[in-house]
C-alpha cells in the first residue's frame, strides 16, 4: 500500500443545527414550522392521504373502464384532498392561539420585537404552508390521473387552487377565533361547520347528480360571468380571511398596539373600493347592499365589542394633528365608544354607496321594498346585541363572546317564533316581537302570505301583481325606529365613556421623564 | 434622567373593586439585587407585570432606568427580562430550538444569533440539554431555559416572578448561583418569593408588600437583628446563679424593659438601636453584681420577623405609610377577556 496516497477527502462541513431556516423567514414561522411539521396530525394526515390516493390509483388501474375510472379517480383525489385541507388542516389552528394564551407564552413572545400580527401571520402561515405541501403530495396523482384521459386539466388545476384558497380562508377563521375564551365560540362553532362541510364535500363528490361534475365545469370558466364570480369570492374571502386575523392580533396585542384604526380604514377603503367597482362593473343592484353589508359585518361586531383599553402612547400620533387628530380619534381609537361612532360613519358611507347606485341606475327600475327590509333587518341584528352587553352588569365580560351569545339567541328567539307561527298557522302576533330584527324576516314573510290569501282576483280580474301591491310601510318604519333606537342607545353608552378619553389624551399631551 | 433602575412612585392598580396594588413607591438603585416579598394575592405579580409592561396601572408611574413603562412600553421591554412564574413550553420543540426561536424574535441573525444562543446555554448549563423536548424538561431545567431565555437580550434589569417556586434544593441553589453571578456582572434584579431566608441571603434589599402596599424596604438584617416598632433592639441575656435577678435589675433601671424569662436568664429590650447604649447596659449590669456569662441582639429568621410584623399590622401597631387618596377616575379600564 502506497504511503504517499493522498489524505481522505474531509468530510463536508455539516450543518449547523439551527441553520435549517433563512434569518429571513419570520421567527414565528420557523418556530411554527419545526413544531408543525414533527405533530403528529401533520404526519398522520400526510402519510394517510398519500396511502389511500395509492390504493386507489391501483384499484382504478384494474379497472375495465379506463374513462369512468379517470372520474373516479379525480373524484376520490379531491374527496380526500379536501378532507385534509378543508377540515383537518383548518381544525389545527383551533388552539393555535388559545394554547399560547393559557401557556402563558404569549407575555414571552410580546416582549420580544414580534408584534402581535407577526405571532398571529407566523400561525397562520405555517398551517397553510403545511396545507401547501399536501397540495404538492398530491400532484402526481393528479399528472397520472391525466392518462386515464377525458380529464380537464385547466379546471381540475384550477378547482384544486380553489381549494387550497378556500383551506387558507377557513385557517385563517379558526386561527383569528383561537383568540377568543369561549369555547363555544372557539371549538363548538368550528367543529359544527366542520361537519357539515364534511357532509357537503362527500355529497357533492359522490353525488350521482354529478355536483363534482359542476363544479369542476365552473372551474373551467367557460361559464358567462364564472370568472368575475370567481374574482368577488376571492376579494370576499381575502377580506374574511383578513378580519379574522385582524380580530385575533388585537385581542392578543398589548394595549399599547394600536391594531384598531389601521382596521377600520381599510374597511372604510374596502367599501370605497367595492363603490367604484360597482359602478364600473354595473353590478346588479339586488346584490349590492346584501354584498356592502356582508364586508361590513364582521366591521361592525369587531368595532362594537372591543375593550375599551386606551393608552397615552396609542393617543399621542393623533394629537399631532391637533384639533383634527382629536376628532378622528373619536371614530378611530380603539375601543367600543369609537366603535360606535366608526360604525356610524361606516354605515353612513355604505348607505351613500347603495342610494348613488341606485340613482344612476336605468329609467322605469322600481323600488323594492324588500331589499330595504332585509337590510335594516341585518343593521338590527348587527346592534341589538352591542346595545344588550352594554346595558347588562359591568361585572359581565362585555366581549366578542357575550356578542355572539346574545346574537345566538336573538335569532334563535326568531327561528322559534316562525316555528310556533307555523303551528298556529297566523304569524300576526310576532309584531310584538318586532323590535328582535330577526323577526323583521318572519313578519316579511307574513305580509306577503296575507297579501297572498286576501288576494280577490275578482276585484281587479288579474293574478297578483306581486311586490308592489304589498303595503310594507309598517315592516320597513319598524325597521328603522330600531336601527334608529339601538344606534341612539350605543351612541349615548359611547358618549358617556368619551371623558376617559379625554383623560388619555391629557396624560399623552403631558411630557414624560423619557419625552424630556 | 432618573439613576434608579426600577422607580415605582404611588402606584395603583384596581381589577373593578379589588386593589391589588394600593399606592406603593419603591427605587431600586442599579446592580442591586432586590427581594419582592408578600403573601399570595399581595400585589407582587401584578406590580411586576406592570413594570415588565405586560399590565398597566390604574394611576402612578412606574419607570425602568428612567422610562415610563406606559408611555415608552417597546423601549421598555428591550431593558428588562422576565421571568414568569409559570408558563408553558412548546411540544416538539428542543431546547437550543426553543432559545433560537427567542433569539430570532429579539432581532439576532446569523452568526451573531448562534453565538448568543451559545453563550446562553453555557451561562445557564444547557449545553447537555441542548437536543432534548423542552416540554420534557424537569422543574428546575425549565426554570434554567426561561433565565437563559430572558437573558438572551443580554438586559439590564431581570424580574423574576417566583423563580425558585416548586424547585428541589439542588435546582434551587444552581439557580441562587446564577443569580449571584448575574449580580456581580451588574444587572439590576428584582426577584420575588416565598423562600425569605433565600432571599435574605443573595438581596442587598427586601421590599415586604401586603395588601397592595409597601410595609418594609431596608435590608434584610435590619429584620434579623429583632427591631422592634418603637425603634428598640431584643437581647437575649444569659447569667449564673438566680435568673429572677435580670427581672429585678430591669424594674429599677430605666430605659430596660423586661420581656420574659428564659432557662438562664432572660430576653430584654433595650429602647434604642444604639450599640453605645447597649455596651451601657451590660456595663451597668456587671456594676450592679449580675454574673452575665451571654449577652446578644436577638437574630430571627426573616419568616418570624415578616409573620411579626403582619401581625404588628394586623393589631394597628406597625408603621404602614399614609392610607391611599380617594383615586380620580381611573384613566385605564380593567382589560376586558376576549
Amino acid at each position: 500500500m502506497s504511503t504517499d496516497a493522498p489524505a481522505a477527502a474531509a468530510p463536508p462541513p455539516m450543518a449547523h443545527p439551527l441553520d435549517e431556516f433563512s434569518d429571513r423567514i419570520s421567527p414565528m414561522l420557523v418556530k411554527e414550522l419545526r413544531q408543525g411539521l414533527r405533530a403528529k396530525t401533520f404526519v398522520i394526515v400526510f402519510l394517510a392521504l398519500q396511502a389511500l390516493l395509492a390504493v386507489v390509483l391501483l384499484s382504478a388501474i384494474g379497472a375495465s373502464s379506463s374513462e369512468s375510472a379517470g372520474q373516479s379517480v379525480s373524484a376520490t383525489i379531491f374527496f380526500f384532498f379536501c378532507l385534509a385541507v378543508l377540515i383537518v388542516q383548518p381544525l389545527r389552528g383551533i388552539g393555535a392561539l388559545h394554547n399560547e394564551i393559557k401557556g402563558n407564552t404569549i407575555d414571552l413572545m410580546v416582549l420580544t420585537r414580534l408584534g402581535a400580527w407577526r405571532i398571529v401571520l407566523g400561525k397562520w402561515v405555517s398551517i397553510v404552508s403545511q396545507s401547501a405541501l399536501l397540495l404538492t403530495a398530491i400532484a402526481p396523482y393528479l399528472i397520472l390521473r391525466y392518462f386515464f384521459g377525458r380529464m380537464n386539466l385547466f379546471a381540475e388545476l384550477n378547482f384544486l387552487l380553489l381549494i387550497f384558497l378556500a383551506s387558507a380562508l377557513f385557517t385563517a377563521i379558526t386561527v383569528g377565533l383561537s383568540a377568543v375564551s369561549s369555547i363555544v365560540i372557539r371549538g363548538l362553532l368550528p367543529l359544527v361547520i366542520a361537519l357539515y362541510l364534511g357532509a357537503g364535500i362527500f355529497a357533492a363528490t359522490f353525488d350521482r347528480g354529478g355536483g363534482f361534475s359542476e363544479l369542476i365545469e365552473f372551474c373551467s370558466l367557460q361559464q358567462s360571468g364564472s370568472g368575475w364570480a370567481l374574482l368577488a369570492g376571492l376579494v370576499t374571502a381575502a377580506y374574511f380571511g383578513w378580519s379574522a386575523l385582524a380580530l385575533a392580533a388585537s385581542m392578543i396585542a398589548p394595549m399599547a398596539e394600536n391594531h384598531s384604526t389601521v382596521r377600520r380604514l381599510l374597511t372604510l377603503a374596502a367599501v370605497a373600493l367595492f363603490a367604484i367597482i360597482a359602478a364600473i362593473a354595473s353590478f346588479p343592484r339586488e346584490s349590492l347592499g346584501p354584498l356592502l353589508l356582508l364586508f361590513c359585518a364582521p366591521a361592525i361586531a369587531i368595532a362594537l365589542t372591543e375593550p375599551l383599553q386606551l393608552l397615552p402612547p396609542v393617543c399621542r400620533p393623533f394629537l399631532r394633528f391637533g384639533t383634527a387628530g382629536k376628532i378622528a380619534g373619536r371614530f378611530f381609537y380603539p375601543g367600543w365608544p369609537s366603535g360606535v361612532l366608526f360604525c356610524g360613519l361606516l354605515i353612513a358611507l355604505a348607505a351613500l354607496v347603495v342610494v348613488q347606485h341606485f340613482a344612476t341606475g336605468a329609467p322605469g327600475w322600481t323600488f323594492d321594498a324588500r331589499f330595504l327590509i332585509l337590510l335594516l333587518g341585518c343593521l338590527g341584528t348587527l346592534l341589538l346585541p352591542a346595545l344588550v352587553i352594554r346595558l347588562l352588569p359591568a361585572k359581565l365580560p362585555r366581549n366578542f363572546a357575550l356578542y355572539f351569545l346574545v346574537l345566538g339567541i336573538s335569532v334563535a328567539t326568531a327561528i322559534g317564533l316562525h316555528i310556533l307561527a307555523e303551528e298556529l298557522e297566523s304569524g300576526k302576533f310576532m309584531w310584538a316581537f318586532a323590535w328582535n330584527p330577526p323577526v323583521q324576516f318572519n313578519l316579511l314573510n307574513v305580509i306577503n302570505q296575507d297579501y297572498l290569501e286576501n288576494f280577490d282576483p275578482g276585484l281587479t280580474g288579474t293574478a297578483p301583481t306581486g311586490p308592489a301591491d304589498i303595503d310594507y310601510r309598517p315592516l320597513v318604519l319598524t325597521g328603522i325606529a330600531t336601527c334608529s333606537l339601538y344606534y341612539l342607545g350605543l351612541l349615548v353608552c359611547a358618549v358617556r365613556n368619551f371623558h376617559i378619553l379625554r383623560e388619555v389624551e391629557e396624560q399623552a399631551a403631558t411630557p414624560t421623564t423619557r419625552d424630556a | 434622567m432618573s439613576t434608579a433602575a426600577i422607580k415605582v412612585n404611588n402606584l395603583y392598580r384596581y381589577f373593578g373593586q379589588l386593589k391589588a396594588v394600593n399606592g406603593i413607591s419603591f427605587e431600586i438603585p442599579h446592580g442591586s439585587v432586590c427581594g419582592f416579598v408578600g403573601a399570595n394575592g399581595a400585589g407582587k405579580t401584578t406590580t411586576m407585570r406592570i413594570l415588565a409592561s405586560l399590565d398597566y396601572p390604574t394611576m402612578g408611574v412606574a419607570e425602568i432606568c428612567g422610562i415610563n413603562v406606559v408611555h415608552h412600553p417597546e423601549e421598555v421591554r428591550r431593558l428588562i427580562g422576565w421571568m414568569p412564574d409559570h408558563f408553558g413550553n412548546y411540544e416538539h420543540m428542543t431546547v437550543v430550538e426553543y432559545l433560537d426561536f427567542y433569539a430570532r424574535a429579539f432581532g439576532y441573525s446569523g452568526k451573531e444569533r448562534k453565538n448568543r444562543v451559545q453563550e446562553v446555554m453555557e451561562f445557564t448549563d444547557l449545553v447537555p440539554l441542548a437536543d432534548r423536548f423542552s416540554n420534557k424538561l424537569s422543574k428546575g431545567m425549565t426554570q434554567r431555559l426561561c433565565l437563559g431565555r430572558s437573558l438572551l437580550h443580554d438586559p439590564q434589569v431581570l424580574i423574576m416572578d417566583e423563580p425558585a417556586a416548586g424547585l428541589d434544593p439542588k435546582a434551587r441553589v444552581e439557580l441562587k448561583h446564577l443569580i449571584r453571578v448575574l449580580a456581580q456582572e451588574g444587572k439590576t434584579i428584582f426577584i420575588s418569593s416565598h423562600i425569605l431566608s433565600e432571599l435574605g441571603e443573595m438581596c442587598d434589599s427586601l421590599l415586604f408588600v401586603n395588601g397592595g402596599r409597601i410595609v418594609h424596604h431596608g435590608d434584610a438584617e435590619t429584620l434579623r437583628q429583632g427591631t422592634d416598632a418603637l425603634g428598640g433592639m431584643l437581647y437575649d441575656i444569659q447569667v449564673l446563679g438566680d435568673p429572677q435577678a435580670v427581672s429585678d435589675w430591669c424594674v429599677i433601671n430605666p430605659h430596660v424593659e423586661f420581656l420574659e424569662s428564659r432557662k438562664a436568664g432572660g430576653r430584654i429590650r433595650i429602647e434604642s438601636t444604639d450599640p453605645d447604649r447597649a455596651a451601657e447596659v451590660l456595663a451597668r449590669m456587671i456594676k450592679d453584681g449580675l454574673k452575665v456569662v451571654e449577652f446578644h441582639k436577638e437574630q430571627r429568621n426573616l419568616e418570624d420577623a415578616f409573620i411579626d410584623m403582619l401581625g404588628r399590622i394586623d393589631r394597628g401597631e406597625g408603621a404602614l405609610p399614609p392610607a391611599a387618596p380617594k383615586p380620580v377616575l381611573p384613566a385605564f379600564t380593567p382589560p376586558e377577556s376576549n
